[in-house]
């Protein structure tokens, strides 16, 4: 007996050993099928029907095939493909590695740009080089690449995978302003109370603001109606995107006097930021700590909320359902200033990306799978699943394809139901907002669409670009590694003190949070970004990139209709001129 | 002398055919009992499965398997570093922390939650009505059966600042003035796991010490009443006596667990709020490990912890046989 169970469990550490036993550094076999012609958009020439298993690493992706749909079975007469997506319920990353260390990973993966993983899973031979892919399968992709998106995700060579949110300079101008990525926003109707008052303060101070938020609340909570003085976005691992926000209205710099990189939470803006919410949060006018996404979501809903400094466009269904509601709650953007009365500067919703598509060494038709990407990296696959069918839900506006408008048959069906047929929106694995949002048609926009577009767009008087802070880095080096280990490391101690800085004597908490990181490398990873920015500023032959520092800076003031500008500067409530409707 | 030697042969010839007859025996009862055999070769699978073959991982927490994709090929080619992710974690900023929520959170749950269903089905022994004994039964299993993702979700709904019914009743009723952030305040988060073990886990836990009072012997209950024993002098010399054994060893399965805990029951309440409060072993491991991918010092965590585990069993276990004279080996 004793040793039938001994054997056994020496063969049971024995088959542990063997079990998912590959040797390292597999090398990639590209299968043997004819090169593609440059001739023709490659999908055409698809020629057979296939299904591709496709992982999105986000849990708020919650579309599951295209097969049930009517955009997807046009993208299947198309390109001949289905797709079925799964994504992972948390947003912990655990899912990926285990089918990474499992070797379970499916045709196609789409992971968070700015992560390690990426660059570590085209380092080790776990997908396919895309360039290289459409080089042989997809000629025609090669051109609808723009090249300073590839040469911000390129690793060594070869380019790994495809962002989606991407903004690309072929359709961003420099001149052009796009809305800000979080905003404060106020309820309008209180905001008018307040503002009202004899004796109110200027709301865009620190004071002003604080003042608001106490005597909305002594005038407008009763049993039946609370009021949230000031709510919060969720503290999640990687930070608190509303003490980001407000530090941007209190602009914190990336960028030194003298041109150097600086990492904005360690700037005085930012811990002033800081201690205005500690201040807050001990006049007990801050939301919970603790809410989640849910418990904000359903906070907006119910219109409880006066300022809220979340990121707008995560909660549209809650503020839609607050204008909606029987109280018809609207809510319009504000702007606070620090104490020396600077102008904010806000991050624009132009990035570098977000999502990253990559073609697996799993997949056993990669030939088939970059002509996929071929299609929905098209303007021709974007205009596809995000307006739908052209003459059928939208038709060019004019003879130049400058505009699109809605056709009868969107309206109608908008209107009577019939339009979740499509699909629309769904499909934005590969999705190009650079392209997409200017095209998009306003006409049959209903009155709450209209109010969810302009939320926050009078605030693109005060948001600019902030790509420069993001700097290309060299993925090949073995300091890389190091560094993105140590930054996340210390993401995770910023993360863990950032409640308690506004909970707690911030100063002690922010010393020791900053201590601790060091401990664990900060100083080597801002040397290492450091060194990458000023790279970044000479390759695009910038000297400052911190927006007020630019010569051509000036105080924004507000726009004439023809789009000149007058010497009237902003106001409270942003800029009108950037209204849609 | 010979008639000893005769003796010797006799007795050595009946120990042979003993021995026999018991082999026979034994093959015997292997060929009829295969059910009994099927089920236990099952559980040693399931055993040498799940418990022996990871042990083989262990050699993670000695190799440079941070941050790899390929855990195989990290125990398999990666460099052997000794100690030093064992190092990594005891130099930590967070291990005093995490040490201390784990033995605190634990020992406060063993000092509170480990009586509490003894308590309980002593006090369910003693009542008298039984449809009322049944239903207080049924309504304390209930929570039980709900997992802890639901429950939690419950608890959190309840408990939350802004949205939650608990506030507003206690805002409304005038006992506090402004809401109490339950689970994000870090002074109230080792009380809301203990509560929400205790409404969740007291119920089942009473079975097992409810049909371990079913067994002790009506006799004794009969001699203690004739000798004028009241209901608490029963309850402390005849009941408890009486279930000693199973309290003891339940006893020391809690000493030995002290590290571990319920992992969902954390994880559900765990915000970045309440982190330094709510960090213990477990959690870090799964977090460092699965989501992080730093797999050898995840692995060391775990292993470190086992061994403390390991010589609290044996520490509780003697102390056990030297004050009760009873222990699980």
């Amino acid at each position: 007996m004793k040793r039938a169970a001994a054997l056994l469990i020496a063969c049971m550490l024995g088959l542990a050993a063997l079990c998912g036993c590959t040797p390292p550094g597999s090398t990639l076999v590209y299968p043997d099928y004819p090169n593609t012609p440059a001739d023709n958009d490659s999908w055409t020439y698809i020629d057979e029907e296939f299904t591709i298993d496709w992982y999105v690493d986000y849990s708020w992706f919650t579309y599951q095939s295209t097969a049930a749909d009517i955009i997807g079975q046009r993208v299947k007469e198309l390109t001949g493909v289905t797709i079925n997506f799964t994504s992972p319920v948390q947003n912990d990353s655990t899912n990926l590695n285990l089918m990474i260390s499992g070797d379970t990973l499916p045709d196609v993966i789409s992971v968070r740009a700015y992560q390690q993983r990426p660059a570590q899973l085209a380092l080790e031979g776990y997908v396919y080089p895309v360039d290289e892919l459409a080089r042989r399968w997809a000629p025609t992709l090669l051109d609808r690449i723009e090249p300073d998106i590839a040469d911000y995700y390129s690793i060594g060579d070869h380019l790994y995978g495809l962002p989606n949110c991407a903004y690309s300079e072929k359709y961003v101008d420099k001149a052009d302003k796009w809305e800000p990525n979080g905003a404060m926003l106020v309820r309008k109707d209180w905001y008018e109370w307040y503002t009202s008052q004899p004796d109110a303060m200027d709301i865009t101070t620190k004071a002003g603001l604080k003042d608001a938020m106490t005597r909305v609340r002594a005038q407008f909570q009763t049993p039946s109606q609370r009021v949230v003085p000031m709510l919060l976005d969720e503290f999640t691992g990687e930070g608190n995107q509303s003490i980001t926000w407000l530090s941007q209205y209190f602009a914190a710099p990336f960028e030194d006097e003298n041109g150097n990189y600086v990492d904005s939470r360690f700037t005085d803006q930012y811990f002033e930021a800081l201690t205005y919410l500690s201040e807050l949060y001990g006049a007990g006018l801050l939301s919970g700590l603790s809410n989640d996404s849910d418990a904000i979501g359903q906070i907006i809903s119910r219109g409880e909320a006066f300022v809220t400094l979340v990121t707008p466009q995560n909660y549209t269904t809650n503020f839609t359902a607050a204008y909606r509601g029987s109280h018809n709650v609207e809510y319009i953007p504000l702007i606070v200033r620090n104490d020396a009365g600077d102008d904010p500067i806000l991050q624009d919703m132009t990035g570098r990306g977000w999502l990253l598509s990559m073609i697996t060494k799993n997949c056993e038709r990669p030939d088939l799978v970059i002509k996929v990407f071929d299609f929905l990296y098209s303007e021709e696959g974007q205009r596809l699943t995000n307006f739908g069918i052209e003459n059928d839900t939208w038709r060019w506006a004019d003879e130049e394809h400058t505009a699109i408008e809605w056709t009868d048959k969107y309206v109608t069906q908008k209107l009577n139901g019939g339009l979740e047929n499509y699909g629309l929106e769904q499909l934005n694995v590969l999705y190009n907002p650079a392209y997409v949002v200017p095209l998009m048609p306003v006409n049959a926009l209903q009155d709450y669409e209209l109010y969810i577009k302009n939320l926050k767009r009078p605030l693109s008087a005060f948001s600019y670009r902030y790509t420069m802070s993001w700097p290309k880095l060299d993925k090949t080096t073995d300091e890389y590694t190091s560094v993105v280990n140590a930054e996340a490391n210390c993401l995770a101690v910023w993360s863990e003190y950032l409640p308690d800085m506004i909970s707690g004597d911030t100063r002690t908490q922010y010393d020791t949070a900053i201590a601790q990181m060091q401990r664990r490398g900060l100083d080597n990873v801002l040397a290492y970004y450091a060194q990458a920015y000023a790279d970044g500023k000479t390759a695009a032959g910038v000297e400052r990139a911190w927006i007020p520092a630019a010569e051509e800076y000036v105080s924004p003031t507000l726009r004439n209709e023809d789009g000149s500008y007058s010497d009237t500067p902003v106001g409270a409530n942003g800029d009108p001129y950037y209204l849609l409707g | 002398m010979t008639e000893h030697i005769e003796i010797r042969e006799q007795e050595e010839g009946v120990q042979a055919r003993e021995n026999l007859s018991q082999k026979r025996r034994r093959r015997k009862m292997r060929k009829n009992d295969w059910e009994l055999q099927t089920m236990v070769w099952l559980g040693v699978l399931f055993v040498a499965v799940f418990c022996y073959a990871p042990l083989f991982g262990i050699i993670l927490a000695f190799k440079d398997g941070n941050n790899v994709l390929n855990i195989m090929n990290a125990i398999l080619y990666g460099d052997w570093v000794g100690w030093e992710n064992f190092r990594s974690f005891l130099a930590d900023g967070e291990f005093i922390d995490v040490m201390l929520n784990t033995l605190g959170l634990n020992g406060l749950m063993m000092l509170i939650n480990f009586p509490a269903p003894v308590l309980f089905a002593l006090l369910l022994n003693e009542l008298k009505p039984v449809r009322f004994k049944r239903t207080a039964q049924t309504i304390s299993y209930l929570p039980h059966f709900l997992s802890w993702v639901v429950f939690g979700g419950i608890i959190s709904a309840l408990v939350n600042t802004d949205t939650g019914v608990l506030n507003a009743l206690l805002v409304q009723s005038g006992l506090v003035s402004a809401p109490v952030d339950i689970i994000g305040d870090l002074k109230y988060f080792w009380g809301l796991i203990i509560v929400t073990s205790l409404i969740k886990g007291i119920g089942w836990g009473s079975i097992i010490y409810l049909a371990a009072i079913s067994g002790v012997s009506k006799d004794l209950y009969e001699a203690a009443e004739i000798d004028g024993a009241n209901r608490l002098q029963r309850v402390l010399h005849v009941t408890l006596p009486g279930i000693a054994p199973s309290v003891v060893t339940f006893f020391l399965l809690s000493v030995s667990g002290i590290l571990n805990s319920t992992v969902e029951h954390i994880l559900v309440f765990q915000t970045q709020t309440n982190l330094s409060r709510s960090q213990v072993i477990d959690t870090m491991v799964l977090q460092y490990g699965l989501n992080h991918g730093m797999y050898s010092y995840a692995t060391a965590i775990g292993l470190f912890k086992s061994v403390i585990a390991c010589g609290l069993l044996v520490m509780s276990n003697l102390l056990c046989k030297k004050l009760t004279g009873k222990g699980v080996y």
